[in-house]
C-alpha cells in the first residue's frame, strides 16, 4: 500500500517538476494508461461510474424503504398493525426483479470503477479522486 | 479551425469529460453483455408466474444492443483520445542528422 501511494505521489511530482505540465498533448510513446491518467479522464470515467451506481443503489433501496415507511405510517395512522400479504403477488415480483435489476447495476458499476482505478492509479476510486482533486488544485493555485 | 477547437477542448476540459462519460458508459455497456441475459431471464420467471405470453427468442438476444454499442463507444472514445491528447512523436535532432 506505502508503494502504491509512494509511486503516485512520486508521478505527480515528476509530472509538476515537467517543463511541459501545462501541455495537454502527450508523446505518442506514451502508454494509453498514462495518457488517461494524465488528462483526467480516467478520473471523469471513475466518477461517472460512481454516480451511476450510487444512483441504481438509490433505485435498489428506494422501493423496500417505501414500502417499510407505508406501513410504519399507515401502523401509525391506524394505530394498528396494517394487512400485509404473506406471499408475493404479481406486482411484488415485478418490483423484486426490478430491484435485482438495480441491485446488479450498482455493484457492476463499483466494481468497474474499483478495476478501472487499480489498473490506472493502483488505488481504490476514492482515494485516487481524492488525489486527483488536490493534484487539480494545486495546478490551478502554480 | 480544428486546432482550436481541439485545444479549447482540452483547455476546459469539456474533452475530458466527454471521454470520461464515453468510456464511462462504454464500461457499463461492456458489463451489461453479461448481466443483461441474467436480468431477462428472471423477467421471464415473472412472466411465467403472472401468466403472460413468455418472451421467446434466444436469451443472449438481449445483449446484442449492448454488443454493438460498447465497442462503437470505445472506439468513438480512442479516436477522440488520440485526436485531443496525442500527439506525433517528434524526431530527435539524431535522427534528422542521420538522414541528412
Amino acid at each position: 500500500m506505502e508503494f502504491r501511494l509512494s509511486r503516485i505521489e512520486i508521478s505527480f511530482a515528476v509530472q509538476e517538476s515537467c517543463d511541459n505540465f501545462n501541455e495537454p498533448e502527450i508523446s505518442l510513446k506514451s502508454s494509453l494508461r498514462t495518457v488517461l491518467a494524465e488528462s483526467h479522464v480516467s478520473d471523469v470515467a471513475i466518477a461517472a461510474l460512481l454516480l451511476h451506481s450510487l444512483n441504481s443503489a438509490f433505485l435498489a433501496l428506494w422501493l423496500p424503504i417505501s414500502r417499510a415507511a407505508t406501513f410504519i405510517c399507515t401502523a401509525i395512522a391506524i394505530l394498528d398493525v396494517p394487512y400485509y400479504s404473506r406471499t408475493l403477488n404479481a406486482v411484488d415480483r415485478m418490483q423484486l426483479t426490478e430491484l435485482w435489476g438495480n441491485f446488479i447495476s450498482a455493484l457492476s458499476a463499483v466494481a468497474s470503477a474499483w478495476v478501472l482505478s487499480r489498473w490506472i492509479h493502483g488505488v481504490g476510486p476514492i482515494r485516487s479522486l481524492t488525489l486527483s482533486c488536490k493534484r487539480l488544485t494545486r495546478s490551478n493555485h502554480v | 479551425m480544428f486546432s482550436r477547437l481541439k485545444h479549447s477542448l482540452v483547455e476546459s476540459y469539456v474533452g475530458a469529460l466527454a471521454l470520461g462519460w464515453i468510456f464511462a458508459y462504454a464500461i457499463l455497456d461492456f458489463v451489461s453483455i453479461f448481466t443483461a441475459p441474467i436480468t431477462a431471464w428472471s423477467m421471464r420467471g415473472v412472466a411465467r408466474t403472472m401468466l403472460i405470453p413468455e418472451p421467446t427468442g434466444f436469451l443472449l438476444r438481449d445483449s446484442l444492443p449492448y454488443l454493438v454499442a460498447s465497442p462503437s463507444l470505445f472506439l468513438l472514445g480512442y479516436i477522440m483520445l488520440r485526436w485531443l491528447y496525442f500527439k506525433p512523436r517528434e524526431e530527435s535532432n539524431e535522427q534528422v542528422a542521420n538522414k541528412e
